[in-house]
């Protein structure tokens, strides 16, 4: 009694396993029908036999079927924040903890919101298959990264995800639901080609080389996370591994303005703001300090990577 | 916007071409040549394509119309053959002409699968032309490979070998559901909606008339054996080892062979040669018979299917058949309401001795009949012998001495007789079968006023002494003569025995060229005889079991197993209930199967933690969160005689877990086994 208990306990805790037939499924099923109907006209025992196995067998691969999901548990990871129209990279680590290998699970996600349908079973066409397990041996464990693609700008839910498989006989899915509450932020997509303001006034192309070689080296440093990657000595580390970064000595006032102004000219919120985070991102890469200024908002200046993503956060939250 | 299926593996593909081609092996035993040369052709085409990449119909517009017009030609050639309706073989022929081109054009998933399923139909048609057990246990292996195509295809990760290991334990787990379907599923009887033709067709069966002498289709020596039945020679059905039908006595207690004599239709009308029953319409009263009841036999008869509505019973039944609906004609034959187009099975009672219309019998003229101007020499053999013996008995022995004492041979291949058939029979070449002593001893009867009449049906039949049933076949088929003598009514008198008294005392196997009976090699000795005809009853009572209770299974078959298993009224409800909790258990044991949480033990934790055990027994505090090598500087402090056994199982552990060496975890087992720190701290 204990044991039932902790079983329902335990089965309660775990997400819901579905099964249903799929279209080969029921066209198994058609199949075992015009067969029976035909041992029974021809009043032929062995054919009986044969659809009463065909049946067993179906009925069997369900067990299999809903062994094969069933047993799988999966433990989403935190997502990175990412661009829109690029791909959230989802952690997820699935394990087995059977003494069965699972084969075949493909995971899937929401495409789009707004489908409707009233036929039945339409709706599993929203789910857009993200990544598929091929076979996972018994006590192991994996993990798999899942690419949904971020759409907007802004705070992303993930949503619903969707692990189903066939397996053994793709004649019948079986599935469960993984509800995912994290909320990721979606920067904007960078793009815009305005050349970047340069923090003085005169030329911007001019600006922009004096910046790269006024830099002055100041010596290294051990590398600290969050620091830039783009001023890792990659040839100090091939020698003695140890990851450093290069140290530039530079004006505090030195660095490159991003200003709502500057991108004034830009039609509509989200073409301006795509042109701050291209700049941005552009400024990340070269590693030089750059600061942000949005109307109400002012973030001073840096190039770490901590910097970065607080100005791509306020651009990702921006009102305006 | 349709999302385009992926397509299979090439791996696949070939699997299921391998078992496709396995499947219609049987078949190609009875389809015409061309099919099978077709059918293998475009196997080949698709192998070439997945071994050298030759170019298959969507590839190349000119090829998708030759595989179109590939197509068509089959289609039509099909149709050439069997004509325009759609009968079994016909249907088997397309099925499998249709099954190779949708192989060829298989693109996608989709296509795939209808290739599965159109092959498990035709393993479902093999069951048309045989029902072995050997055809059974092809299934099985034919569904094995089937099943493991269909897992190939959504698992193409896994090895051929672990494809298999899996459809067979699909196949393994799914034989008691099988099996509770097929004894329980309540049997429908069929048909549904008409049988083809070719499907009911039977090679051998008992004619409805009798012929003697040769026809001019028969001496051209081209036709078969069912077109030589249709002219009634029964010498012929002598060829054929086809079962006719099977009888269990009831208790076991066989009659001796010579009472075994099988009745079947009474044949009356002749024209010298051809011997024909009377019409249906003559035939109004019912016989007058009395049975001396002492020597009842009680049997059940399953008889296989002949395309006639008569029954055969051992001569006389008392009863009319159980089982089936049936009536007794004014001959004594059972006569069925429906043709025989399936195995039958009824439950009979005959008598051996009866008196069959003894006062009078209104058909007697028919049985005086004889053509006129024929036969002169046998006519005039009965007035000889009817001067001789006034009496009627003695009339019958004397024409039963004649045949004995004069030089007539009973053969199994008589010589075919032309002209006046009785006449130059009796007369000239006295060689002949059961049918040619019947017809002329008829004919001599007739000839003296004694009514006389034809019966045709089987004599004997073997007996396994393993399960006691007697099986009749066709080549115990029979002919004898019955006379109507006043206050006797009609006697059983067989001219056969007066010629060769051991067909009718141990039936027609000895008679039968030995070829026929055993292989030659075991001809030689007589413990290899002996050993081959033991081998052979065993393996015919399996036979007999299986096509009595697997292949026979029927809706009166199904009744009768479930009275047998204690069902006291089983009807479709109590199938169905008893059905239903049979899923139910096989459901349940099956999700505890699958289902049930197999732990894996993990050995090296299990030892560790006994290495922790230990430790605290001997005053260590064991911390949990402390990892392995702070416990072991701990423990070595606390237990400094110990310390060398403490950091070398530790140092094994880390290895173990942290340095990917598992091939020491044995070692490391061990070490824990017989560490005891007890003995160093006292």
């Amino acid at each position: 009694m204990q044991f039932i208990l902790s079983r329902f306990r335990r089965a309660r805790s775990q997400p819901r396993v579905f099964i249903l037939p799929n279209r080969y499924g029921y066209g198994f099923a058609s199949l075992l029908v015009v067969m029976l109907l035909g041992a029974i006209n021809y009043n032929n025992s062995l054919a009986h036999l044969l659809v009463f196995l065909l049946a067993a067998m179906g009925h069997v691969a369900m067990h299999h079927c809903y062994r094969n999901v069933s047993r799988l548990s999966c433990k989403p990871g935190k997502a990175n924040n990412s661009f829109a129209g690029s791909h959230i990279q989802l952690p997820i680590n699935v394990s087995n903890s059977s003494a069965h290998p699972i084969c075949q699970i493909a995971i899937a996600s929401m495409d789009n919101e707004k489908f409707r349908s009233w036929l039945p079973f339409r709706h599993f066409t929203r789910y857009r298959l993200r990544q598929q397990l091929v076979r996972l041996e018994p006590q192991q464990s994996q993990t798999l990264s899942l690419p949904i693609p971020a759409k907007q700008r802004g705070w992303q839910k993930i949503g619903r995800l969707r692990v189903s498989s066939v397996y053994p006989l793709g004649l019948l899915n079986c599935w469960f639901f993984l509800e995912i509450d994290d909320e990721v932020l979606i920067y904007p997509k960078p793009f815009g080609n305005k050349p970047m303001p340069n923090a003085g006034e005169g030329d911007e192309g001019k600006a922009m080389t004096q910046m790269a070689g006024n830099d002055d080296f100041a010596g290294f440093r051990r590398f600290r996370p969050g620091e830039n990657h783009h001023q890792i000595a990659w040839k100090a580390l091939a020698r003695d591994d140890i990851l450093r970064t290069k140290q530039y000595t530079m004006p505090s006032a030195y660095h490159r303005q991003f200003r709502w102004q500057d991108v004034a000219d830009i039609v509509g919120t989200e073409n301006k703001l795509s042109q701050l985070c291209q700049w941005i991102c552009n400024a990340y890469q070269q590693g030089s300090r750059f600061s942000l200024q949005l109307p109400g908002l002012s973030i001073a200046a840096g190039n770490d990577s901590a910097h970065f993503h607080r100005c791509l956060r306020a651009l990702a939250v921006y009102e305006g | 916007m349709k999302a385009s299926r992926p397509a299979p593996p090439t791996v696949a593909i070939n699997w299921l071409m391998a078992t496709l081609v396995l499947i219609a092996l049987p078949h190609f035993l009875h389809l015409p040549a061309w099919l099978s040369i077709i059918f293998l052709a475009v196997m080949g085409w698709r192998l070439m394509n997945s071994l050298r990449g030759w170019p298959l119909p969507e590839h190349h517009l000119l090829l998708r119309a030759v595989h179109l017009s590939l197509a068509i030609i089959a289609v039509v050639l099909v149709i050439a053959q069997y004509g325009m309706t759609i009968a079994r073989d016909a249907g088997v022929a397309l099925l499998t002409v249709l099954l190779a081109f949708k192989l060829l054009e298989t693109r996608d998933i989709r296509d795939y699968y209808l290739s599965c399923f159109l092959g498990f139909f035709l393993i479902a048609t093999q069951f048309f032309f045989q029902q072995s057990m050997l055809i059974v246990l092809l299934m099985m292996v034919n569904v094995l490979l089937l099943t493991s195509c269909m897992i190939s295809v959504n698992d193409a990760s896994s090895s051929i070998r672990q494809r298999i290991k899996t459809s067979g334990v699909l196949l393994l787990q799914a034989t008691p559901m099988m099996l509770l379907l097929f004894v329980l599923f309540p049997r429908v009887p069929g048909p549904l909606w008409g049988v083809a033709n070719d499907y009911v067709e039977v090679a051998d069966s008992m004619p409805s008339r009798m012929t003697l002498g040769g026809l001019p289709s028969l001496s051209q020596g081209q036709t078969g054996i069912s077109e030589a039945m249709q002219v009634g020679r029964i010498s012929d059905l002598v060829q054929s080892d086809a079962i006719a039908f099977r009888v269990r006595f009831a208790d076991n207690k066989i009659p001796s062979n010579q009472i075994l004599y099988w009745r079947g239709p009474v044949l009356w009308h002749t024209d010298g040669e051809q011997w024909q029953p009377l019409s249906t319409d003559t035939q109004s009263s019912q016989p007058e018979i009395s049975f001396d009841e002492q020597h009842r036999i009680d049997y059940t008869v399953t008889m296989e299917r002949h395309n006639q509505q008569w029954l055969f019973a051992l001569d006389l039944p008392d009863s009319l058949p159980q089982g089936i609906n049936a009536a007794m004609n004014s001959e004594g034959s059972l006569i069925s309401s429906e043709v025989i187009r399936k195995r039958s099975q009824f439950n009979l009672s005959s008598v051996p001795h009866y008196q069959f219309n003894a006062r009078h019998d209104p058909l007697l003229n028919y049985a005086l009949e004889l053509p006129d101007d024929q036969h002169p020499q046998a006519r005039q053999l009965a007035q000889q012998l009817r001067t001789h013996y006034p009496e009627k008995t003695d009339y019958v022995q004397a024409v039963l001495n004649y045949f004995s004492e004069q030089p007539f041979y009973y053969t199994l291949s008589p010589p075919l007789l032309s002209g006046d058939v009785i006449d130059s029979f009796l007369f000239e070449s006295r060689h002949g079968f059961c049918e040619h002593y019947a017809a002329s001893f008829t004919v001599l009867m007739r000839a003296a006023d004694i009514p006389a009449r034809v019966v045709i049906g089987y004599q004997g039949g073997d007996v396994n002494s393993v399960d006691q049933i007697l099986t009749v076949r066709q080549r115990d088929a029979h002919a004898w003569t019955e006379i109507w003598l006043a206050e006797q009514g009609w006697i059983r008198v067989d001219p056969t025995s007066a010629v060769a008294s051991e067909r009718i005392l141990s039936g027609i196997r000895g008679l039968l060229p030995s070829e026929r009976r055993m292989p030659r090699a075991f001809a030689d000795s007589p413990e290899l005889e002996n050993l081959w005809q033991q081998l052979r009853e065993h393996w015919e009572a399996v036979n007999n079991a299986w096509e009595l209770w697997v292949v026979g299974y029927d809706p009166t078959r199904q009744l009768e197993l479930l009275r047998k298993l204690g069902m006291k009224q089983p009807d479709w409800r109590s199938m169905a209930k008893w059905l239903t909790i049979g899923m139910l258990l096989i459901f349940i044991t099956l999700a505890w199967l699958t289902l049930r949480h197999k732990t894996q033990r993990d050995s090296v934790a299990e030892a560790y933690l006994d290495f922790c055990r230990r430790l605290s027994k001997s005053g260590v505090s064991v911390n949990p969160a402390e990892g392995p090598m702070t416990l072991a500087q701990k423990a070595a402090q606390h237990l400094p005689e110990a310390a060398v056994d403490i950091q070398a199982i530790t140092s094994d552990y880390l290895a173990v877990r942290y340095q990917q060496q598992p091939d020491k975890a044995a070692h490391f087992i061990e070490k824990v086994r017989r560490f005891k720190p007890g003995n160093h701290s006292r």
